[in-house]
């Protein structure tokens, strides 16, 4: 890449960040009503007032986790299935219908459902874990795809032992993908996780802080609430993305 | 001894191979030369044991392959691919001794096709298996390497009685190189012959590719 190219790399999400900095202010303006659109600085103020109020870090973390949790079930699950699909075509279509089910899955109507089969705590990690899995199962299974056939076969002709196979050909050649879709699948988790607790009511968690400033009409801490869950998905993809291109470096 | 007894292979409808017979001896190079679609490197396949078919293939030893791609692991360096299949190999010193000195720690997409080419055959070089098998390994390996390749093996067979198989659509490779030719044709051997003349098999085998077209 050239000087001119890595210059602009850096400048173009700059200018697009200041973008849509400047049409919130503008459209804030136009409006000209915070309890409708807050303004950058009013949004700005309530986020610093939330990070300093003790409740905010608890319902944080316990979003986190539960997020994080339900990640790693849809991950876990999805490894499997995909894993599987990719050895055995016959498991492949008799997994199909049932990804394409959990697929379609009506969110809301599920939620709700969990809510009264199980309690707030617990709805949310399952339905982001069915969500999830579907996603995860196409990008897992995508990535297993990606092994390069031709050197198994020269594996198995020059008799290279299977741990070797798979520590040293299978494994690198996937992993670039399985922390790229990694990335991508937290990040899709906490927005669903968030929202799942808006709709279960989960007591301390994020969605609970929104669902209680959306009673109050507090907007510019909804707003911050969204701005902050924003960044931290941008930073859990933007660590993975860089793991990504460090465990791909080959390619 | 390498033995092919009454093997039959078919890809779906298409039929290669009909109880198709063949002997190498040990310790023989033999070139095996033919059309396209003559079933040369299906013939390697299913002596590497990565294709099925009907019949009997004895091989008898482990053998090293150089196959027609270059089948390196992109995730390895070049010394990586070798240690792979050839733990114990000095693969600095093979690196060197084939001009690629300083490559052992590149990653493949970093390598010309040539360089590939060379280090896929120093790999099968490096396992130092009693067999070695190669499809069409010089194809892309400038004159000076491929004759150190060829200086090499000649060697190796010199010294340990080494088999070598080697398919090829290059005539003068064929006649230079192997102790037998043997010339397939629409899946039957038309052409077998040891102990021949360098030159005058070289106008023997052209002429009978030529009537075949």
């Amino acid at each position: 890449m050239g000087k001119t190219g890595k210059i602009l790399n850096l400048i173009l999400p700059i200018l697009s960040i200041l973008l849509i900095a400047v049409l919130w202010t503008v459209s804030a303006v136009v409006v000209g009503d915070g309890l409708i659109l807050p303004s950058l600085s009013e949004t700005f103020g309530a986020l610093v007032g939330l990070i300093k109020s003790e409740g905010f870090y608890t319902a944080f973390f316990s979003t986190m986790i539960r997020s994080v949790v339900a990640f790693s079930i849809s991950f876990a699950l999805a490894f499997i299935a995909a894993l599987v699909s990719y050895k055995y075509i016959y498991a492949k279509k008799f997994l199909a219908p049932i990804i394409t089910i959990v697929r379609t899955l009506p969110t809301i109507a599920v939620v709700l459902l969990l809510v009264v089969w199980t309690n707030s705590k617990i709805a949310p990690v399952i339905v982001t874990t069915l969500v999830v899995f579907p996603t995860m199962y196409s990008e897992l299974s995508v990535a297993f795809g990606g092994i390069d056939k031709d050197a198994l076969e020269m594996c198995k002709v020059f008799n290279v032992g299977k741990k070797d196979r798979f520590f040293k050909v299978v494994l690198p050649q996937t992993a670039p993908y399985f922390i790229a879709a990694a990335g991508s699948g937290l990040t899709l988790n906490i927005k669903l996780m968030v929202a799942a607790e808006v709709l279960a009511s989960t007591a301390r968690s994020m969605g609970y802080l929104l669902n209680t400033s959306k009673i109050y009409f507090e907007t510019a801490t909804m707003m911050a609430l969204v701005l902050f869950t924003l960044v931290v998905g941008l930073i859990i993809e933007g660590a993975f993305s860089l793991l990504s291109k460090k465990a791909g470096r080959f390619l | 001894m390498i033995e092919f007894k009454s093997v039959t292979k078919k890809y779906g409808d298409k039929v290669v191979f009909t109880d198709f017979d063949l002997e190498i001896k040990d310790g023989e190079i033999t070139a095996i030369l033919g059309e396209n679609g003559s079933g040369k490197t299906t013939l390697l396949k299913m002596l590497a044991g990565i294709t099925d078919y009907e019949g009997k293939i004895s091989v008898g030893d482990r053998a090293a392959f150089v196959f027609q791609e270059d089948r390196l692991i992109k995730n390895l360096t070049v010394e990586r691919n070798i240690l792979l299949v050839a733990p114990t190999a000095d693969a600095t010193a093979l690196l060197n001794e084939y001009g690629l000195s300083g490559y052992g720690k590149r990653y493949i997409k970093e390598l010309s096709g040539g360089e590939r080419r060379k280090v896929a055959i120093i790999r099968a070089l490096a396992v130092s298996s009693p067999l070695l098998i190669m499809d069409e390994p010089f194809s892309s390996v400038d004159v000076a390497t491929k004759q150190k390749f060829m200086g090499k093996i000649l060697k190796e067979r010199e010294n340990k009685k080494n088999t070598v198989v080697i398919i090829t659509h290059d005539i003068f490779e064929a006649s230079d190189f192997a102790d037998r030719i043997v010339v397939l044709s629409g899946g039957k051997i038309a052409f077998d012959k040891r102990d021949f003349d360098r030159v005058g098999i070289r106008e023997e085998i052209y002429s009978l590719l030529s009537k075949r077209r």
